[in-house]
């Protein structure tokens, strides 16, 4: 796939979607009285019935309901810019016709297949089954006919390429006949005090006015309640909720050269009134401000190669995107992509004291609450702990349930955004280490390391946006994590330096054996990682690391130069100019 | 009766006119906005040098403050309800001189550049300064972009040898400055009602059990809007626009064709939209005509000859055939070889038959766009100054005595028009204000001195076929205008095919003893200027407000339209029309599982 992963978040707290608050009257408390799940389930049945007499009989079919609800809000320069609630239902219909080897599902080699995937769809939000019952019936049959076109030419395209690598066929059997359910919520339940926030978002937005040198800065929140009712002709039938507020706060200011020097702080909690106090996001504001300005007039890196020592956040960003998303199944099937980790198996990727597992059944990991938290996945399937790495050793592969040869069965990773088919995805990422160091002693190790390989010094990454990975096999295969704060630790001692215009680069595999050491802290990163199949919450978590080499380049800039007036309200003097240049 | 439709009149009033008031920006609002665009826009003017950079010669800012109502249901139940508040700015600059600056020019390098501009949301509340601080680096941004492009463009044209009209003609016209500051439009509605009555028309298709898919959606915009530059206009005026939206699918019994009919109201106003008595009865018909047409059978063989379109097929067969095709726009200066696509399925204006005949020589078609009313209507394609702050004219004749005198024009010059007449439009499907403008109609009046009774028409359809050659002639009620609705599966043929045929959606062979018997799969070839000429109109007319089609579109912008009136003939018999049998094409087989 060209576009591997977007992960656009920054560390934060986020609770687990287990302990749902209480739900209000009116809404739905049991399956048996929820209108949306009997009705899905109600209509499947009778739509397995009727298809199981066609000539081309569905062997498996499941609907996936996702149900949003939103309330965003913005606000920049202590103005509010917006603040609107939504609702929306997207549904999705996975028909499956052929047989669990080879299905309408199978990717078609040699083709732009970019319509394969279902599109999703906006049904009725309200409870009531007739609407609903229509617009499944609807959907079914739009689905159904596309999964026999499509099998058709599956089976014309099996017949005309050579054999594949891969054998292991296209869905599993899996134990998905799970039931469980959570009641329903309503936002109005679920996030009150709008108006408090409105006011807060302005407060802290008002911090950046009069900085002359930040040109935009933001304060938004998102609210957002996403009710999953799975059905499925096994017998799955799930509702659960996925919910949190999420506060991002972003600021960009330039530096004489032109180069953008943006900013972010998010935190996210699983209910509002868990989010830090006022208090303590102020002053991680007024810290933004104090950095940005700092960022203004650090060095600009020259390109590098050198050891580092990444912070556990951006550790675990970096495992995310260039470790995590190779072990997604599908990534290391289909024939489009690069296939880094299939036949490497048994082997050692990583250093022998390194363990790495995702595991969705996590709540916490070192005092901090985890994003990637769910009892079931989107294909039905209980969320189970895999590991991937044992004492460096590449063991396993995240699976949803289309199998992989020697990996026949799903572990529970099927994930997907509502309205979007589900795909291997990860969860909660943990990065262990068997053998630390106190991090103090990293930093000496750094040192040396610097020395050993005779560089004046080396990096620390503390801080990062996000990254991006290509795992394409006709593209490089490379990755790119977006670092915001660096800072230089000279060799001979010498104050530490924070550095601006960094951008991390590198291929996968090289960079894994190049792994030192690893400190006896922790860090988990939460965020939104977005891929084929849409954006799912997720947390990467890791130790910090000293990395024997690591390269950089300079990040590419913006040629804009500096807005060429200054800001309105930034300085008087311009104001008094114009005033003397209008009397003129 | 009339005691029932006194009851439904109070109903419709509640659903309109009680309620939460909506938008209105206060007047201070107003002035606040206008105090900090003036401002910034003073700045901007005098300051904004540097040393090795074209100056600007010309700023405008545009802001508009917009509120959406949206609302959509299907088979009783709500898909949608959202409103949203928004403050947004546009800017534009222009550098050099209205002779020669950097517009009219495209350039394929800048086409994949996501490196975009500035986020252009205002703050929500009065804040003069954050107002300031977005129309700053707006202005700032514009100001380097526009450098580049002139840089550019100067350097293609030392490779390019332009025709010596267009290596004259001005790049910009001057515009007089414009004061004007119209009140805001206050909106008064129920919500929830409103949701209610969205529900209701919607359930009204779930009896229909031959229909697949069916939705109805209403959406209420409330714009006000300021525009000002650096010629000195400055105008506040409010811009309104409320749409209800029918459809309903299903497919023909026989093939499994794909059938789909929608019909759209719009109004200025909540209340002048229909009542729903009006709406539920259109509901009706729209079901029953889409059951009929399951069962109609394929067009089937070729026929050369009359036409008679009526109703709303009438003033889209005019609006997409004449109105929508009077318009001048500017070729660009292509910097790279990318002309050809966006010549690719763009609609063809008639500006090369400027001074020549292209409708009878009885015929005359006027914009009138400053009439705020006719024959008792509120005419939605009123409006006092057009996007670029130009104010139409009172009467704009573009066709007299059947010859095609000028065309609509926004303040770019082209090798046809050179002035500007007060006709630069946004276009946004009908959203007002900040999004690029193009050349389109206002408020459009057709008048034929021959025309006939619609009686004697329709005993001229039968006799004019007969003379053809056939025992019938064919009657259009509707035709497709615009994007096919979502569910008629949508093609790239399609989009290339827009504007060269005519897709009728209900089309009837009328026979001699006034039997009719509707077909489907015809489509009639576009009117040559010849069929134009022969069009004949009826004596009846009709005020239709609309949304008419505007500009060229292009690939990427498929047939953007705004909103407009046409006053026009009720009917109009095309005397020698093709019409053909659509292209076969393998259809979706129909639902194998029962509806529920």
């Amino acid at each position: 796939m060209l576009l591997g992963c977007l992960l656009a978040a920054i560390p934060g707290i986020v609770l687990a979607q287990e302990s749902a608050p209480p739900a209000q009257r009116g809404r739905a408390q049991t399956a048996s009285n929820d209108i949306v799940l009997q009705t899905m389930h109600a209509e499947l049945a009778r739509e397995q019935n009727a298809l199981a007499s066609q000539s081309v009989p569905p062997y498996y079919m499941s609907y996936n309901v996702g149900d949003e609800q939103t309330v965003s809000m913005s606000a920049s320069y202590g103005a509010l810019t917006n603040s609107d609630s939504s609702r929306r239902r997207m549904l999705l219909v996975d028909v499956r016709v052929g047989t669990y080897k080879l299905d309408n599902t199978h990717e078609l080699r040699g083709s732009n297949d970019m319509f394969a995937q279902n599109g999703a769809q906006a049904i009725p939000y309200e409870d009531d089954a007739e609407s609903l019952r229509l617009a499944l019936w609807r959907a079914t049959n739009e689905s159904y006919n596309s999964a026999t076109e499509r099998l058709q030419q599956v089976r014309t395209n099996e017949t005309i390429k050579v054999a594949e690598d891969d054998t292991a066929g296209d869905f599993s059997k899996a134990d998905a006949s799970n039931h469980y359910y959570q009641p329903d919520i309503e936002m109005s339940n679920y996030f009150r005090n709008r108006k408090e926030w409105e006011d807060r978002l302005q407060r802290y937005s008002a911090l950046f006015a009069g900085q002359k040198d930040i040109f935009e800065a933001k304060a938004m929140l998102d609210a957002s309640i996403v009710r999953k009712y799975f059905v499925s002709t096994e017998g799955g039938e799930i509702a659960s909720n996925q919910v949190y507020t999420r506060i991002m706060i972003m600021a960009t200011a330039k530096a004489d050269d032109g180069m953008e020097l943006p900013l972010y702080k998010s935190y996210f909690a699983y209910k509002p009134e868990d989010l830090p106090s006022d208090d303590s996001i102020m002053r991680d504001v007024r810290q933004m401000i104090a950095t940005l300005q700092e960022m203004r007039n650090a060095p600009v890196v020259s390109p590098y190669a050198g050891p580092a020592i990444l912070s556990g956040g951006p550790a675990g960003v970096f495992f995310h995107e260039i470790f995590g998303h190779r072990v997604e199944a599908h990534r290391e099937k289909s024939a489009d992509e690069g296939q880094t980790f299939k036949k490497m198996v048994g082997k050692l990727v990583l250093p022998t004291w390194m363990d790495v597992y995702d595991d969705p059944t996590l709540t916490h990991w070192d005092g901090t609450d985890l994003m990637g938290h769910y009892k079931y996945d989107d294909e039905g399937v209980l969320g189970q702990r895999v590991t991937v790495v044992r004492n460096g050793i590449l063991e396993n592969f995240l699976m949803g349930r289309s199998p992989m040869e020697g990996f026949p069965h799903s572990n529970g990773h099927g994930r997907a955004q509502p309205g979007k088919l589900p795909e291997a995805r990860q969860s909660n990422l943990v990065v262990i280490a068997h053998k630390t160091v106190p991090v103090d002693s990293l930093r000496s190790m750094l040192i040396a390391e610097c020395k050993a390989q005779g560089k004046p010094y080396g990096l620390w990454f503390k801080e990062v946006e996000g990254g991006f990975t290509l795992t394409g096999r006709t593209i490089p295969n490379a990755f790119d994590v977006l670092p915001i704060l660096v800072y230089r630790i000279f060799a001979d001692g010498e104050p530490d330096q924070l550095v601006r215009g960094v951008d991390l680069i590198g291929t996968p595999l090289a960079t894994f054996e190049r792994i030192v050491a690893a400190g006896d802290d922790g860090q988990a990163f939460n965020g939104m990682c977005g891929a084929e199949s849409g954006w799912v919450p997720v947390s990467a978590s890791s130790p910090s690391l000293l990395i024997r080499e690591i390269e950089v380049q300079k990040k590419q800039k913006s040629q804009d130069r500096l807005p060429i007036l200054p800001a309105p309200d930034a300085i008087t003097i311009t104001q008094q100019k114009y005033k003397t240049l209008g009397a003129d | 009766m009339a005691q029932i439709k006194i009851f439904v009149a109070s109903i419709v009033l509640v659903l309109f006119a009680e309620g939460i008031a909506s938008a209105q920006v206060s007047d201070s609002t107003i002035n606040v906005v206008d105090r900090a665009m003036a401002d910034e826009l003073a700045r901007s003017k005098t300051d904004l040098h540097m040393p090795g950079l074209v100056d600007p010669f010309f700023i405008a800012y545009t802001v508009a403050d917009q509120e959406k109502l949206e609302l959509a249901a299907s088979n009783g139940s709500l898909t949608k309800s959202d409103a949203t508040h928004e403050r947004k700015e546009s800017v534009r600059l222009l550098l050099h001189n209205y002779q020669f600056n950097d517009e009219n020019f495209t350039d394929n390098t800048g086409f994949f550049n996501f490196n975009s501009a500035p986020d252009n949301t205002l703050p929500l509340d009065d804040d003069y300064m954050g107002i300031r601080r977005v129309l700053w680096l707006s202005t700032d941004n514009l100001f380097k972009e526009a450098n580049d492009n002139f840089t550019k463009k100067k350097a293609a044209l030392e490779h390019k040898e332009l025709s010596p009209e267009l290596r004259d003609l001005p790049d910009f016209s001057k515009a007089p400055a414009i004061h004007i500051t119209a009140p805001p439009i206050t909106f008064k509605y129920d919500r929830p009602a409103l949701e209610t009555m969205v529900k209701d028309l919607s359930a009204l298709f779930t009896g229909r059990r031959e229909i697949q898919t069916s939705s109805v959606s209403l959406t209420f915009y409330n714009s006000y809007e300021w525009i000002q530059n650096t010629e000195g206009t400055r105008v506040r005026k409010p811009a309104t626009l409320c749409e209800i939206h029918i459809e309903a699918a299903t497919q023909a019994d026989s093939d499994g064709q794909p059938l789909v009919l929608s019909h759209t109201f719009v109004a200025k106003m909540p209340s002048q939209l229909p009542s729903e008595v009006e709406l539920k009865s259109a509901i009706e018909e729209l079901s029953g005509n889409l059951i009929a047409l399951r069962s109609a059978p394929l067009f089937d063989k070729e026929y050369t000859g009359p036409v008679l379109f009526e109703d709303d097929a009438a003033t889209d067969y005019l609006s997409e055939n004449v109105v929508s095709r009077l318009f001048a726009e500017r070729e660009d200066i292509f910097g790279n070889d990318v002309s050809a696509i966006f010549a690719s399925g763009k609609r063809s204006s008639l500006k090369d038959r400027l001074d020549t005949r292209i409708l009878p020589v009885t015929a005359s078609l006027h914009d009138i766009s400053l009439e705020k009313t006719k024959n008792g209507v509120d005419l939605l394609g009123y409006y006092p100054f057009d996007d670029e702050g130009v104010e139409p004219p009172q009467d704009l004749t573009l066709v007299d005595k059947g010859i095609l005198k000028t065309l609509y024009m926004t303040r770019t010059p082209t090798k046809e028009v050179l002035t500007p007449n007060g006709h630069a439009r946004s276009l946004a499907g009908g959203l007002p204000g900040l999004t690029e403008t193009a050349p389109a109609p206002g408020v459009v009046e057709y008048n034929d001195t021959k025309a006939v009774a619609f009686s004697a028409m329709e005993k001229d359809l039968i006799k004019r076929a007969k003379e053809d050659g056939y025992d019938y002639g064919f009657v259009v009620r509707s035709i497709e205008v615009g994007a096919p609705p979502q569910d008629a599966g949508f093609s790239i043929q399609d989009m290339l095919a827009n504007g060269k045929k005519i897709i009728p959606t209900l089309i009837y062979k009328v026979y001699s003893d006034g039997h009719e018997e509707l077909v489907r799969g015809a489509e009639i070839g576009i009117p040559s200027i010849r069929d134009l000429r022969e069009m004949i109109a009826s004596k009846e007319t009709v005020t239709r407000n609309m949304l008419i089609s505007a500009g060229s579109g292009g690939l990427f912008s498929y047939s953007p339209s705004v909103p407009g009136t046409i006053i026009g003939p009720k009917d109009i018999l095309s005397p020698e029309l093709d019409v053909q049998k659509k292209q076969a094409e393998a259809y979706p087989t129909p639902p194998v599982v029962a509806r529920p």
